[in-house]
């Protein structure tokens, strides 16, 4: 943790109220997300026990099975919820053609109109464990067959290639197809508690939003309003896990009791669909509170304006859904079980470059986030004292002589970068500057680089120049086949005994 | 092998490495040959040695792939004046971004951003980035320099490019990282985060790897302490006790400073201890501590006489300091560049940077701020011993280590929170383990701040 994330959870904890460290929204909120929260049996990510999904905040459905181990019960359920998610995605599939800035279309490099969905898909999901489960969910659904002794229904292995493209989706950074609640708060508020406290969603959000608790989840008379944010945050440890792990003391208690009923009242001849109701009430019961938590990390966020560069990285999901659907009309999505070397690293190549180009429209969106570089010396503020257009030095020839307009800046802290850095202008990121002389009075000189045509920062601008920039796209570099040095020799011969 | 004592001196066991790694090379057996070079053994002599006898044996060109620009430079410089009597030429190839040392213009080095310009030239030397962008052309070997460095996907993109390789490294440095979200790639084999050396160990599994047996940079104080905590396969120093010397005037004041300055010429070492407190990274005291060796060290006029008799006044060009953190560099330079402005001299006089740019890089003098030092975690960053090996391997003479006191607590109470890569190798060396070694090492060297 910086200084500055250090000074913000101190003044979250004296001030017993979480702090913003963003003045602007920076993940798309989509006006019809589908928000899922989930149950999979503790000691097995393979057995999910109940789903509790919905588009709305007062429209939740609930899938579980009444005997997690069943693997015949557990599909049927997921088949249940396959056709809901596809009923849901299925939403997404209107595509319209891209036009440039002239009106005109944009073309495919087959020479067909180019198309672009309108609308993508968001799931929110409570927390980053359950982000990262369904992963396992796409994994275990994808591959399944439609024939032979096993056959699912054609919906689910559908459902999960949809969660595939998703969940890959959550490897490039700024990606909304799928938002953890946690991650979301996290991105825009810090508390004054501990980082595996904040994992929590039900303390996380009590210390931004103390009034998030229903008086029905707790016993009554227990009071719930008027209490400052540590000691909602307290209150709230209590209330069921947010999944995907249920709480022990859940699963030994309630879920133990509402599965044997389950297996006792089907024994006795008593129809399943009645006899699941012991575990629906209990899954309902457990996950409501994880369900409002969710829909209230969303509304918090969505009060915030939406930072500049959010449409662009939403436009990168769609362009994605675009492709992926696309494949799914044409009946060829197929993935792979293990990635070959080559997709491998060009998959890493892809998540390095929208990491560093997240990291960096962020900043140069918000004033807050670039604060944080400021206070750790990657981002230089301050005042322009003095500027000469007509300043010239040997170009890169050192033959010539070039114009690189000098800035001279009376910086708000030391200056920690060495002569020679190249700096961004936050305001323009078209002009690079470097550093030239540090003065001991504080004043820095600065040459512009890159930029000159520009309009430059005037004489008593406060301005804000950074260490970092958006990345410039490279184009890939990757071979198309395996190359010699990654081969791994065949295995010995099997036959030999 | 034969159990006796090896009866050869240093530089003769130096020489029989190299001469085996160049028949080997030159005999063309293996596909791939992988030289581990401890720090300071020779592994840039080793380069330029095998460059210049493939092109003396009139061989078709020969690429030497690096990881930095710098590094490409560091072995053009070398390369030249090694083949500055003979008609060999040297070419670097580059990107457009790139300006050209005057210096090596006048020496006669081609440059070009187009490996074509360059077919004149016996060797041509690149970082590895732009061997992957010039798509033209195949080479029957080629040289591979820091494969310890080189992440796997930076070899994926030029492997095909080279017939067979000759990689060199230094298996003590840090390991490749990534910005992006390392889950998608790591537990699998070949996966794109491993060096390109465990690439090539998976997939040549019978390739020979040779060790240079000797450090010639570190004294026989750091060789030992260096070797066995931080390698698999032990070095040795390349001088003997004694042979490297540190004088400074008798101090009367008993200022921690002037202690630490003490133990470290007595014994190549000090352990400079601050009082025990969690603190920002930024530790405003660690900071002062370091400025205050600086200029102690550069006021005190310390000589050093090295094995060749030469005697060096130790004068902030040789001195470094070596941090974990950009921002810690930031706070140390403008500390240090206070103190050497009140001395008349210049800013950045004294190299102030993070371990991973200090790679490959030597000084007569290291100051080091230990990464764990002030924290309340231990992170496998703060942990790596790449991290730690890099910044206690950079001196000739004497490295002083700066932390808080309260370390071993620290390693002992925290619990591993990495995840583990199913499929993948374990590192050779754990860096938690590597950091108990050291410090039980460093402790006889304690002085308190």
């Amino acid at each position: 943790m910086d200084s500055y994330l250090a000074y913000k959870c101190l003044v979250a904890a004296e001030t017993r109220i979480a702090q913003p460290v963003a003045s602007c929204r920076h993940v798309h909120l989509s006006a019809q997300p589908l928000v899922l929260c989930a149950y999979h049996l503790a000691g097995d990510e393979g057995a999910p026990v109940a789903f509790l999904y919905g588009s709305s905040p007062d429209a939740a459905s609930l899938v579980v099975v009444g005997e997690p181990r069943n693997r015949s019960l557990r599909f049927r359920m997921l088949e249940r919820l396959a056709a809901d998610v596809e009923r849901y995605l299925g939403r997404f599939w209107s595509r319209r053609a891209v036009v440039d800035g002239r009106g005109r279309q944009k073309l495919d490099p087959d020479g067909r109109p180019r198309l672009l969905a309108i609308d993508a898909p968001q799931l929110i999901v409570p927390n980053s464990g359950t982000a990262a489960w369904l992963t396992t969910l796409a994994r275990s659904t994808v591959w399944l067959r439609t024939d032979g002794d096993y056959a699912v229904d054609a919906v689910l292995p559908r459902f999960g290639a949809h969660l595939t493209h998703l969940t890959n989706r959550r490897a490039t950074g700024g990606s909304a197809n799928i938002v953890a609640a946690t991650e979301l708060l996290d991105l825009h508020w810090v508390t004054g508690q501990t980082d595996a406290e904040d994992a929590s969603l039900a303390t996380l959000l009590s210390w931004i939003d103390p009034d998030w608790l229903d008086p029905s989840w707790f016993p009554a008379g227990t009071s719930v309003r008027g209490l400052d944010a540590v000691a909602v945050a307290r209150l709230a440890e209590v209330l069921p896990g947010a999944g995907p792990v249920p709480d022990p003391t859940w699963d030994a208690g309630e879920l133990e009791w509402a599965v044997t009923a389950y297996n006792r009242a089907v024994r006795a001849g008593v129809d399943p669909a009645t006899a699941v109701e012991a575990v629906s009430d209990a899954a309902a019961d457990a996950l409501a509170p994880t369900w409002s938590a969710t829909w209230r990390a969303v509304e918090l966020s969505r009060a915030l304006p939406e930072a500049a560069s959010v449409a662009r990285r939403w436009e990168l999901d769609r362009q994605a859904w675009t492709w992926h659907i696309g494949r799914v009309d044409a009946d060829r999505v197929w993935f792979r079980r293990f990635r070959t070397a080559v997709q491998s690293a060009r998959l890493l190549a892809q998540s390095e470059l929208a990491a560093a180009a997240l990291a960096a429209d962020m900043a140069f969106d918000d004033p807050l986030v670039m604060a944080r570089a400021v206070a750790s010396g990657m981002a230089i503020e301050g005042i322009v004292i003095d500027r000469d257009d007509t300043h010239r030095r040997p170009g890169p020839s050192g033959r010539r002589m070039v114009t690189r307009p000098l800035i001279r800046l009376r910086a708000h802290e030391d200056c920690l970068q060495p002569i020679g850095t190249t700096l961004t202008w936050a305001a323009n990121p078209s002009v690079k500057l470097a550093i030239t002389d540090i003065a001991d009075d504080g004043v820095v000189t600065l040459t512009v680089t890159v930029g000159m045509r520009s309009p430059l920062p005037e004489v008593g601008d406060e301005v804000c120049l950074a260490t970092f920039s958006p990345p410039r796209f490279y184009p890939d570099t990757l071979p198309i086949d395996v190359p010699w040095t990654h081969r791994l020799p065949a295995p010995p011969d099997e036959d030999v005994a | 092998m034969t159990s006796r004592r090896d009866p050869l001196t240093p530089a003769q066991a130096h020489a029989a490495v190299v001469d085996e790694v160049w028949e080997r090379f030159a005999a063309a057996a293996d596909r791939v040959i992988g030289v581990l070079s401890p720090p300071g053994a020779g592994k840039s002599s080793l380069v330029r040695t095998m460059a210049e006898r493939w092109a003396a044996d009139g061989r078709p060109q020969l690429p030497v792939v690096t990881q930095t620009n710098s590094q490409a430079d560091d072995i053009v410089t070398d390369l030249v004046a090694q083949l500055a009597c003979t008609s060999h030429k040297v070419g670097r190839l580059h990107a457009s971004t790139y300006t050209p040392p005057s210096a090596l213009v006048e020496a006669g080095v081609a440059f070009s951003e187009n490996v074509a310009a360059l077919q004149g030239c016996d060797i041509v030397v690149a970082p590895a980035r732009k061997w992957a962008y010039s798509t033209q052309g195949a080479w029957e070997a080629a040289v591979i320099d820091e494969v310890f460095q080189m992440r796997s996907d930076d070899l994926l993109r030029v492997g095909d490019r080279f017939g067979r390789l000759l990689t060199v490294g230094d298996p003590g440095q840090l390991s490749p990282f990534t910005i992006g979200d390392e889950r998608l790639v790591r537990g699998r084999p070949l996966n794109p985060l491993e060096t390109a050396a465990d690439t090539l160990r998976l997939t040549h599994p019978d390739a020979p790897w040779l060790a240079l047996p000797v450090s010639w940079r570190l004294p026989p104080s750091a060789a030992t302490l260096v070797s066995d905590a931080f390698y698999t396969r032990p070095f040795q120093a390349g001088t003997a006790e004694g042979d490297r010397q540190l004088h400074g005037p008798p101090r009367s004041t008993n200022r921690a400073a002037n202690r630490a300055l003490a133990e470290a010429t007595g014994s190549g070492w000090a352990f400079v201890e601050l009082t025990e407190a969690h603190l920002p990274r930024t530790d405003p005291e660690v900071v002062e501590v370091i400025a205050d060796l600086v200029d102690t060290i550069i006021g005190a006029g310390f000589t050093a006489t090295d094995e060749t008799g030469t005697t060096t006044t130790i004068g902030p060009e040789v001195i470094a300091v070596g941090v974990a953190h950009r921002d810690q560099r930031g706070h140390i330079r403008l500390a240090i560049d206070r103190t050497l402005a009140a001395r008349g001299l210049p800013p950045g006089s004294v190299v102030v940077d993070t371990a991973n740019r200090l790679q490959g890089r030597q000084f007569e003098l290291l100051i080091a701020w230990h990464p764990l030092s002030g924290r309340r975690d231990a992170t496998a960053f703060h942990l790596e011993a790449g991290r730690l090996c890099v910044l206690l391997s950079r001196h000739r003479h004497a490295c002083l280590v700066v932390s808080r006191a309260g370390i071993r607590d620290q390693l002992e109470a925290h619990p591993g929170v990495e995840p583990v890569w199913m499929g993948e190798e374990p590192p050779a060396v754990d860096g938690w383990e590597a950091n108990l070694t050291l410090l039980d090492r460093l402790e006889e060297h304690r002085v308190a701040a």
